[in-house]
């Protein structure tokens, strides 16, 4: 009951005709920017932190929400329409969805990412509610030392999942908490690597470095490649409006995929690349047309689309219990909390509940405002696919300087965003993995001072980690992540060879 | 041939990060420890940041001499050129944009870095820049009120 009342306190704070201006104005821009092409919701987050620098924290968290949320509905219209997935979340959708596409059945793809997103979104939002409020009984349970394993395991897990090539993974994840201890050591005040230049003292701020590794690194990638195909906008034609056929065939993936997008996107390693490859593979098996996937079968854009918005979802139950993020948007949305001076995690639900449940009470209103903003203006979305590259691309690079230039009215941070982007440039170019940089670039701060708070109460013994049950399970566990494919790739090379040995012999 | 490029980027970039790894052993050396009461103190987590990047970039570069080009990059050569004039908006910006102000400054940098884009019709491009710019200013200055620069030629007129 408890909960339920501080629902409906909640939705009194996002109710309020201001609260609900922001809520409205979060979806409609999400959705715009996260339909233009390649822009997926971390760099479409990231590109609005700006916006937001002088409202209060909780209309801001509640635009911020619409944001997030928004850019989901818009990512998977480019995706269909454009076959340009913006994050890895919006492949499958990319897949099935453009094929229905090129059938003439884009509206019923559009239809079904639509409402399946807000069936899933309102499930996962539901989860949120129950889930969270769990979570933080158990975070008040856990100590510095629990917080560290918790924190190294998230970041493994990022670094593991995200990468093609583990080594270069764990060189990404190196050089984000590499820019993250730049600044005022917090506990000695020490300045690290700050060369004598003043503005570095406070830190490099993560507008910076989430705009600069997926904006400017992006832009620069894709003029230095200046591909010769074009990807075509499809045309919407024919029916717009789903059949009765359609919806039997949509409705069971929506909620399984919101069953399987919930769960994965809550735990340290989720994201939403998981679950939404699991519901595909899914729905590919129960389906009675399963000669239809890959050319265009409903199913196969209803379920990983729930699966997409429903991990959006369970991503923000440990943000917002835990304060720990498990995707680059949580971990933008992370920093941003950061920014007003608030630290996500157990306290804030005594300390700000205002705060947290009107941010819960708006994602049910912003799901409600993305499915009439999505099904009947959808046209107006399209249109924004057609905005010309290069005139797309100098749009982002003014939105990047501004940002940059607007964090602290100073013009270093514009040199900053030019030389971080140039390193997002170059990890572009050489296949290593931009999320666990920018995962560890939130993350190490924090980490580092659990370890030494943990260090401090054990006064220097660093068994402390491995003496209590639950830090010691999060570290062996963090282990299995990084030992357990090669070992188990080498086990299988050892029995394939044995067999072929024992051919030949 | 870019296959056979392909490996020294690769061993470049370990080179790079063992590199990287070794100077910030260096700076971190030279910070100054002596709080008893704060075990850890500011060196050990360069330290071990250090290390990470030491053993990814060793690991790397032997990866690129063992390994037969596992994952092979596009086909197409890199274009330098649009990568300086992009470069040179951003460093442009940075020197003047207190100076002659966020319109003019934004709407250059948007009609060059189109430009780069291969959008040869610069006045359209500076149409363009120059709407978007008057835009975000009016929306930043006045809707949110966060101040982006007037620059002296706007503040003489008003």
């Amino acid at each position: 009951m408890d909960t339920l009342a501080a629902l409906l306190h909640g939705f009194t704070v996002a109710a309020t005709p201001y609260n609900l201006l922001w809520a409205a104005v979060g979806v409609t821009i999400g959705t715009a920017i996260g339909a233009l092409p390649g822009l997926g919701p971390s760099t479409t987050v990231a590109l609005l932190l700006p916006l937001t620098y002088n409202v209060n924290p909780t209309a801001a968290f509640i635009m911020f929400a619409g944001i997030y949320y928004g850019s989901q509905y818009g990512g998977s219209t480019a995706s269909i329409l454009l076959n340009t997935p913006g994050e890895p979340g919006a492949m499958m959708t990319a897949v099935e969805g453009n094929q229905m596409a090129r059938r003439g059945r884009g509206a019923q793809a559009l239809a079904t990412a639509a409402i399946g997103s807000f069936i899933a979104g309102t499930l996962g939002t539901i989860a949120l509610t129950f889930v969270a409020p769990l979570m933080v009984k158990v975070a008040l349970m856990l100590g510095a030392p629990e917080y560290f394993a918790l924190m190294v395991l998230a970041l493994a897990a990022v670094t593991a999942v995200m990468s093609g090539s583990i080594t270069k993974g764990i060189a990404s994840l190196a050089l984000g908490l590499l820019l993250g201890a730049v600044g005022l050591d917090p506990t000695s005040g020490q300045p690290r690597f700050t060369f004598g230049i003043m503005e570095l003292l406070d830190g490099i701020d993560v507008t910076i470095v989430a705009v600069g590794l997926f904006a400017v690194g992006e832009t620069l990638f894709v003029v230095s490649r200046r591909s010769s195909s074009k990807a075509e906008v499809i045309a919407i034609a024919g029916s717009l409006w789903m059949s009765r056929e359609d919806w039997s065939r949509s409705w069971k993936p929506w909620f399984r995929g919101a069953l399987f997008g919930f769960p994965i996107g809550a735990l340290p390693a989720g994201g939403a690349e998981v679950p939404t490859m699991l519901s595909y593979a899914t729905e590919k098996r129960l389906s009675r047309y399963p000669e239809e996937f890959g050319h265009g079968a409903i199913e196969g854009v209803a379920g990983p689309e729930a699966a997409n918005n429903a991990s959006a979802a369970g991503a923000l139950a440990p943000l917002l219990a835990l304060g720990l993020p498990t995707s680059a948007t949580a971990a933008i949305l992370l920093a941003a909390f950061q920014q007003y001076g608030l630290r996500p995690g157990p306290l804030l639900f005594d300390s700000n509940p205002d705060l947290v449940w009107g941010l819960i009470a708006s994602l049910y209103i912003g799901n409600v405002l993305l499915l009439l903003l999505n099904l009947p203006l959808v046209g107006v979305w399209v249109s924004l696919l057609k905005v010309p590259k290069p005139w797309l691309y100098a749009g982002i690079l003014c939105f990047a300087t501004l940002g940059a230039y607007t964090l602290n009215n100073n013009v270093v941070d514009i040199g900053m965003l030019w030389l971080i982007g140039m390193m997002g440039f170059g990890m572009r170019m050489l296949n290593v993995p931009i999320v666990p940089c920018v995962v560890g670039f939130i993350l190490g701060p924090m980490l580092e001072l659990m370890l030494r708070r943990a260090l401090a109460i054990s006064q220097g013994d660093p068994s402390v980690f491995f003496m209590r049950p639950v830090s010691l399970c999060l570290l062996l566990l963090t282990f299995s992540l990084f030992l357990g494919p090669p070992l188990y790739r080498w086990l299988r090379r050892r029995s394939e060879a044995a067999r072929s040995g024992g051919t030949v012999a | 041939m870019w296959r056979r490029m392909r490996q020294p980027s690769e061993a470049a970039l370990g080179v790079g990060l063992a590199v990287l790894a070794l100077w910030i052993i260096a700076l971190t050396s030279q910070l100054t420890v002596g709080f008893s009461y704060d075990n850890v103190g500011p060196r050990t987590v360069p330290y071990l940041i250090a290390s990470l990047l030491l053993l990814s970039g060793i690991a790397i570069i032997g990866d690129a001499f063992s390994r037969a080009s596992a994952e092979r990059g596009s086909d197409d050569p890199v274009q330098w050129l649009p990568i300086v004039l992009i470069s040179a908006t951003l460093i442009f910006q940075l020197f003047v944009i207190r100076q002659i102000g966020w319109i003019p400054a934004a709407t250059i940098s948007f009609a060059v870095c189109a430009f780069a884009f291969d959008e040869r019709r610069m006045l359209l491009n500076l149409l363009f820049g120059f709407l978007l710019a008057c835009g975000t200013y009016i929306l930043f200055n006045y809707g949110l009120q966060l101040r982006l620069p007037a620059g002296y030629l706007l503040e003489g007129l008003l």
